[in-house]
């Protein structure tokens, strides 16, 4: 379930789309693992490629380009940054 | 100053500076207990260790556990680190800069890929940057070497500073007068103490980093244009075609047909000229020293033992030189990419991939090429699963068999034969995914959680890596994997050539089976190996094997090709008295033997079937034994992976047996 109003599950961003990281509802190392990625609350992630087909979400922070699953994708929350 | 140590985010260019530094003067081992990779080499006198790649100090995977503890004995030994940077992502691995500064050691940082940096009309302040880290900062070209001079320079000068520290206080505790710091014991927590509380100290430790990173890059010393990153652009132009659901999968295809095809065709020659090497030096030898047993030892043991070690070098070198090219343009990436939701249904991921697309050349080099797994329960699966899979050298022995089994004729545009070959190419690889699933199950190794892959930016290949990262894997297997073949060969040759029976014997029994037998073609040779030690072997194991449909002659076969499968084909020679090994002759003597017993042909359907289906399971490989130990770290996954497949292969070939004889 999502947080409020406005917020998306990270999938739901589309090509180019950028937006800020709001929840994540994953375990603790699971966490450890994103923050060393440098994924947090807060951070701005852009998505990159994201096709139907594939298990995967291609996403990009600070100019480094990762791919997670999207099963864990579903349990980060961000909600579209306006400013591009 | 006699060591340092090269610490650095993966995809930093970090082996690059250590091939750049270190030549081939470098030796690849394992850090002790564990089976993670440990490079070390010399600049001059100055032991330089290549550190895993790690992403941060808060250690997360096996290999950064290792690069974790590496780093912090660091302070004790007070050994000074070299942090190499990506130019492309400064931001994020001046993170990793801040944590390894908070340890206090002696440091120089290395800026990486600084040519991409001016493609994307990025710059960096050198001399503010270093100013404001307080140690050394130099840019290098880890493709031209440029910057390497100054690196050496500061190196051997032993110019490493202490650089200032980031968040080292916040870990001050002052208790009983006493001021300590706790950085180094919060950088220990295991997986199992990570709580809420930890998390957010965690938390808190990044996001104090980030902000003291931003403040260091302010003010004009990092000027990044997004807007006019062509790399990133050129990068993400090609994900669209290359990660297209139908032209990705077809282009991947494609490319990997082509490396396939590399690895069979580009190596036919080299291996024949090895083979005919050996041969040569066989003859030689056999001319040369007068004494019968030990020209016999070299001739007929030592030199087919090395012969069978060398003649894999060309197979691995092709296609570690291939996928090393794959690597460094970062496609490698892409196919881990598009094939994960496939592989995900099996326990496995798109970092599987390779290692079993290789091993349908050859097992050894696709195991080894498991340590791009990060995750140890799937790493081990792939390891466990992968000889399943249909390698080059079990092609002589399907060749033969199924020339045994049909005749050559036409199902529609099909060859029949090559139908059935492709069937036990398919019966490989599905056994393969299963087996790998249920390791995957079973296997006590928890998974990792978060499964992540990293995307680099394509680039041209350094072909320096390409060539030292195929020189130095070819190495690793001739010398392991071959101290194991090389003795077994040795065993075999002594059990083959040697017997409690004496020469007049021999002459007996030759002239009973001439006198017994319609074969005319019978050889000494052939009397020889059935009263060796090998031959008496093959008789004990008789029993075990007549309900597979097989006799004490195709047992020794199956003893010596445990050696490796193509020898079953060379032992089947011998034992049937043909002096050519040519595929012909012995296709028409394994049609004509006849079973004495029974007058019906001794390779009938059954007995074929039964065959076949035994060397699509059988582990019929010390080679591939010897590297799984060796990337395991024992012989207990081995022997059980042996016996396991072994187990599997006779009751497939007993059931094929029973049911169509």
């Amino acid at each position: 379930m999502l947080s409020h109003f406005g917020v998306v599950h990270l999938t739901k961003l589309k090509y180019g789309e950028k937006a800020v990281v709001t929840a994540i509802r994953l375990g603790f190392n699971a966490r450890k693992k994103l923050l060393t990625y440098g994924i947090s609350l807060g951070t701005i992630v852009k998505m990159e490629y994201s096709p139907s087909f594939s298990s995967l979400v291609n996403i990009n922070i600070q100019g480094k380009s990762f791919c997670i699953r999207k099963l864990d994708a579903k349990n980060i929350e961000v909600i579209k940054y306006s400013i591009v | 100053m006699n060591k340092i140590a090269l610490v650095g985010k993966p995809n930093s260019g970090k082996s690059s500076l250590f091939n750049l530094l270190t030549g081939l003067n470098q030796k690849v081992g394992n850090y002790s207990g564990v089976t993670v990779e440990k490079k070390s080499g010399y600049l001059n006198k100055i032991e330089i260790t290549d550190l895993p790649g790690l992403n941060s100090l808060w250690a997360d995977t096996a290999e950064e556990q290792i690069s974790q503890s590496y780093i912090l004995n660091l302070i004790h030994d007070e050994t000074p680190a070299v942090l190499v940077c990506n130019a492309n992502h400064l931001r994020d691995n001046l993170v990793l800069f801040s944590e390894v500064a908070d340890l206090q050691i002696p440091m120089i940082l290395v800026i990486n890929f600084m040519d991409e940096l001016k493609n994307s009309n990025s710059s960096i302040d050198i001399k503010a940057l270093e100013a404001r880290l307080g140690c050394p900062v130099c840019l290098m070209n880890s493709k031209k070497g440029t910057g390497l001079d100054t690196i050496k320079q500061l190196i051997q000068s032993n110019g490493f500073k202490v650089p200032n520290s980031f968040c080292r206080s916040s870990y001050d505790v002052f208790s009983q007068d006493v001021l300590s710091n706790k950085y180094v014991s919060n950088l220990l927590t295991n997986e199992q103490e990570l709580t809420e509380d930890k998390l957010a100290m965690i938390e808190k430790d990044f996001a104090q980093r980030e902000m003291l990173v931003s403040k260091i890059l302010s003010g004009g010393i990092l000027i990044y244009d997004e807007i006019n990153d062509k790399l990133r652009k050129r990068t993400s132009q090609l994900d669209k075609i290359l990660l297209h659901p139908f032209w990705g999968i077809i282009i991947f295809l494609a490319i990997m047909f082509l490396v396939f095809q590399a690895v069979f065709s580009f190596s036919t020659y080299p291996m024949d000229w090895i083979d005919q090497l050996f041969a040569w030096l066989s003859g030689l030898v056999n001319d040369k020293i007068q004494s019968s047993w030990f020209s016999d030892l070299i001739s007929d043991g030592i030199l087919p033992g090395l012969a069978g070690v060398m003649i894999f070098i060309p197979q691995i070198a092709i296609l570690f030189f291939l996928l090393g090219i794959l690597e460094n343009t970062g496609y490698l990436s892409r196919i881990s990419n598009i094939s994960d939701a496939f592989l995900q249904r099996f326990g496995l991921s798109g970092k599987s991939v390779i290692p079993l697309m290789s091993s349908w050349a050859c097992a050894i080099p696709a195991i080894m090429s498991t340590r791009t797994i990060d995750d140890q329960r799937e790493r081990l699966s792939v390891i466990f699963a992968a000889p399943l899979m249909t390698c080059s050298a079990r092609l002589p022995v399907y060749t033969i068999l199924i020339a045994v089994l049909v005749t050559e004729e036409d199902i529609g545009v099909f060859g029949l034969r090559g139908l059935i070959l492709l069937m036990l190419y398919l019966l490989g690889l599905a056994s393969t995914l299963i087996i790998a699933y249920i390791v995957s199950r079973k296997s006590q190794y928890k998974s990792t959680g978060l499964w992540t892959l990293e995307m680099p930016n394509y680039r041209s290949p350094n072909w320096r890596n390409v060539f030292y990262n195929m020189y130095l894997k070819t190495r690793s297997f001739v010398v392991e994997a071959g101290k194991v073949i090389f003795t077994i060969s040795i065993v075999l040759w002594f059990l083959a050539t040697n017997s409690p029976k004496n020469e007049a014997f021999f002459q007996t029994k030759y002239q009973e089976y001439q006198q017994l037998s319609s074969n005319t073609d019978i050889s000494m040779d052939a009397v020889r190996l059935e009263y060796s030690y090998a031959g008496y072997l093959g008789k004990i194991v008789e029993p075990a094997i007549k309900p597979l449909g097989y006799d004490w002659k195709i047992g020794i076969a199956l003893i010596s090709s445990f050696a490796a499968r193509e020898v079953f084909v060379g032992t089947l020679s011998t034992i049937y008295s043909v002096g050519s090994e040519d595929e012909q002759p012995v296709i028409e003597r394994l049609k004509k033997e006849v079973n004495i017993k029974t007058g019906l042909p001794r390779y009938d359907t059954a007995t074929n079937v039964s065959l076949l289906l035994f060397y699509v399971f059988a582990l019929q490989c010390m080679s591939t034994l010897a590297v799984v130990r060796k990337e395991t770290g024992h012989w207990k996954f081995a022997f059980m992976q042996f016996f396991v497949f072994t187990l599997i292969a006779y009751v497939f070939a007993f059931a094929a047996y029973q049911i169509i004889k």
